[in-house]
């Protein structure tokens, strides 16, 4: 034991200097990827974003850092995180609480239960683009199937206006159901499955110390979950920030000319915002979300370690 | 009064049966252990006393009232669980606290109360702490203080010292045999270890799969064991129960504990020795008889026989256990043996 310890506490320089180059060539592999695949794509799209290019986005050159500037205080821009926050502020508490409910109550066990779970569970197994064709299917006006029920109609009467998708006031709220509807599988399962490693004995011992269902779960269910709450309000919110496909399938960001369901991801990717052609403008976009996105990325990470685990 | 009364329970779950028509009556105030191998239904039968499953058939009464009729609240169970389970985010004080919480027993008084009896098992220091860090026999300390802080009528513990290591376990036993002399509470207390169910209990109640199989007081549960069953389960180790018809000529089994054998050499039954295990107090040996039945003989620790050493066996026939050989009940004793020996 001592004798190993001292000859690797006294090494010499030339085997410290073989152990790095050991190093070096074992990492070079994973350098390379990352600098060809992630570092260079990262730096050139900075350098693009200082580009101005022409009206046909031909000739391009660089200008400094202004076009930053004018990207980050852009209409467009301040708009795009605002809808974006809209639609996290809309998707991710709902997303978590239905995720939550479903998964209290599938807990019960009753007689045909595991059909309910599939079920609930079958959304996170659907593409983003199916889910989306199938959401305009039940709210677009010709197809609606779903405006068509009367009753419902008068329930909410937001659905008497047949265009939901095409109603500026509408378009987000219609965006936000059909993400709702995509996360609650994903939310469900990571709930279910947190229930499931809950000990019995935990609600069991809180049941027989006479605790009402209400104290059970906000005395013992939720600290429980609180962890796995947070991990959930952090997916979700990202996939809010990211959140592509549906609008591109359902409102273009649009409806056109306003711009109510134009998040940042829409804004940079996009087919239908102002500037498509403009590389250096888009890059400048890109730039800017990603700056944005890293914020809130963040913020969730100081949540997270903000929540300790009971275990 | 009968604190707990079971009558005719039985539990099914689908197509297994758990407890197949058990009655059990505990005076209040009474300590009373389970005994049974894993699996018997113990737990079980704890389950539906503090219930948290409902019995198939059959009805659980505390006091004079069906277990059913009574609010969760009014019932004064509590019970500790073979796993130390404590509320692993709340501190150990909030977990001590939340019983009477629940109850809505105001902020100071929830507060002493809950300092007095951590202070009584000894986990006032740890009130601070979370349910995680603890060890497992602290654990069990404060799942006993959160138990007990209640002031329940009826305290169920299954297994509650299986996890804890030995010196441990005597310390809580010793604490919990004097909270139960001293809050007059009634207990049941589940164990698979004949030693402990026999130290704790006033009377024993011994499971086989399914039943209970005598209920008594641990010298009675000993010297007069029901059945073939309960003969084996306590002591350790058990009774010896021979082939009918080698001894006498009757069809019954006969039980001899391996303390009132003795090697003698005008013995009845010849053995013939296969191994010694010396136990520093006493050595057990262990051998087989003429028609292969292995019999156990516990003896001084200075006796000096070897594996292959031909002996003979002597009891005095007081000692003698009988048994039905169909059904394994415990039939009358100090029949004198028949001429097949």
């Amino acid at each position: 034991m001592i004798g190993s310890s001292r000859s690797s506490a006294v090494a010499t320089g030339a085997s410290r200097r073989r152990e790095a180059l050991i190093a070096g060539v074992l990492l070079a592999p994973s350098v390379a990827v990352l600098a060809t695949f992630v570092v260079y794509p990262m730096i050139r799209a900075v350098e693009r974003g200082r580009q101005r290019c022409d009206a046909l986005g031909q000739r391009c050159r660089a200008t400094g850092w202004s076009q930053y500037v004018d990207v980050v205080t852009s209409a467009e821009f301040v708009d795009a995180v605002g809808v974006t926050l809209l639609l996290a502020l809309v998707t991710v508490p709902v997303g978590v609480a239905v995720g939550l409910g479903l998964a209290l109550l599938a807990e019960r066990r009753i007689r045909g239960i595991t059909v309910f779970k599939v079920m609930v569970s079958s959304t996170a197994a659907m593409s983003v683009i199916v889910a989306s064709v199938m959401w305009a299917m039940v709210l677009r006006p010709s197809p609606g199937a779903l405006l068509e029920v009367g009753w419902l109609r008068d329930l909410v009467p937001v659905l008497k206006h047949p265009e939901t998708f095409e109603d500026p006031s509408t378009a987000l709220v219609s965006v936000a159901i059909s993400t709702v509807w995509m996360n609650i599988g994903f939310s469900f399962i990571v709930m279910s499955a947190a229930l499931a490693r809950m000990p019995r004995e935990l609600t069991e011992a809180a049941i027989l110390d006479g605790a009402t269902v209400w104290r059970r779960f906000t005395g013992v269910t939720a600290p429980w979950l609180a962890p796995v709450i947070v991990f959930v309000t952090v997916a979700l919110s990202a996939r809010a920030m990211h959140a592509y496909g549906q609008i591109d399938v359902l409102t273009q960001g649009g409806p056109r000319p306003g711009s109510s369901t134009t998040t940042v991801v829409y804004l940079t990717y996009g087919d239908s915002v102002p500037g498509r052609e403009d590389r250096g403008l888009q890059a400048g976009v890109a730039v800017a979300s990603g700056l944005v996105l890293l914020g809130v990325s963040f913020a969730q990470l100081w949540l997270i370690r903000r929540v300790r685990s009971p275990r | 009064m009968a604190a707990v009364t079971l009558e005719n329970v039985s539990k099914h779950f689908g197509s297994v049966t758990a407890l197949d028509r058990v009655s059990l009556e505990i005076e209040s105030g009474e300590f009373v252990t389970v005994l049974g191998p894993s699996g018997c239904g113990k737990s079980t039968l704890l389950r539906l006393v503090a219930g948290l499953d409902a019995p198939t058939t059959g009805e659980v009464r505390i006091g004079t009232r069906r277990l059913e009729t009574l609010a969760v609240r009014d019932r004064r169970i509590s019970m500790v669980f073979q796993r130390p389970m404590l509320y692993p985010h709340k501190t150990v004080r909030s977990s001590v606290e939340f019983p009477l919480l629940a109850r809505k027993v105001p902020r100071v008084e929830r507060r002493s109360r809950a300092e007095a009896m951590a202070r009584v098992l000894g986990v006032a220091d740890v009130l601070e702490r979370r349910g995680a860090s603890l060890s497992e026999g602290q654990c069990q300390r404060v799942a006993l203080a959160r138990a007990l802080v209640s002031e329940p009528a009826v305290v169920l513990l299954d297994e509650p010292l299986s996890a804890v290591d030995a010196s441990t376990r005597d310390e809580i036993r010793e604490e919990l045999l004097t909270l139960h002399g001293r809050l007059g509470i009634t207990i049941l207390y589940v164990t698979h270890d004949h030693l402990e169910a026999m130290a704790m209990g006033s009377r024993v109640a011994v499971m086989s799969p399914g039943r209970v199989e005598q209920i008594a007081t641990p010298r009675e549960i000993y010297a007069a064991p029901a059945s073939v069953g309960v003969a084996r389960s306590l002591g350790s180790p058990g009774m010896n129960i021979l082939t009918p018809g080698r001894l006498d000529d009757t069809r019954d089994l006969i039980g001899l504990r391996p303390e009132h054998l003795r090697l003698d050499l005008e013995g009845l039954l010849p053995v013939v020795v296969s191994r010694v295990e010396y136990r520093g107090h006493e050595s057990l040996i262990l051998a087989m008889t003429p028609w292969g039945d292995e019999i156990t003989v516990r003896s001084h620790a200075g006796i000096e026989v070897s594996p292959g050493d031909p002996c003979r066996l002597s009891w005095d026939v007081e000692d003698v256990h009988r048994f039905d050989s169909v059904t394994g009940e415990r039939l009358a004793q100090h029949r004198p043996f028949g001429p097949a020996l």
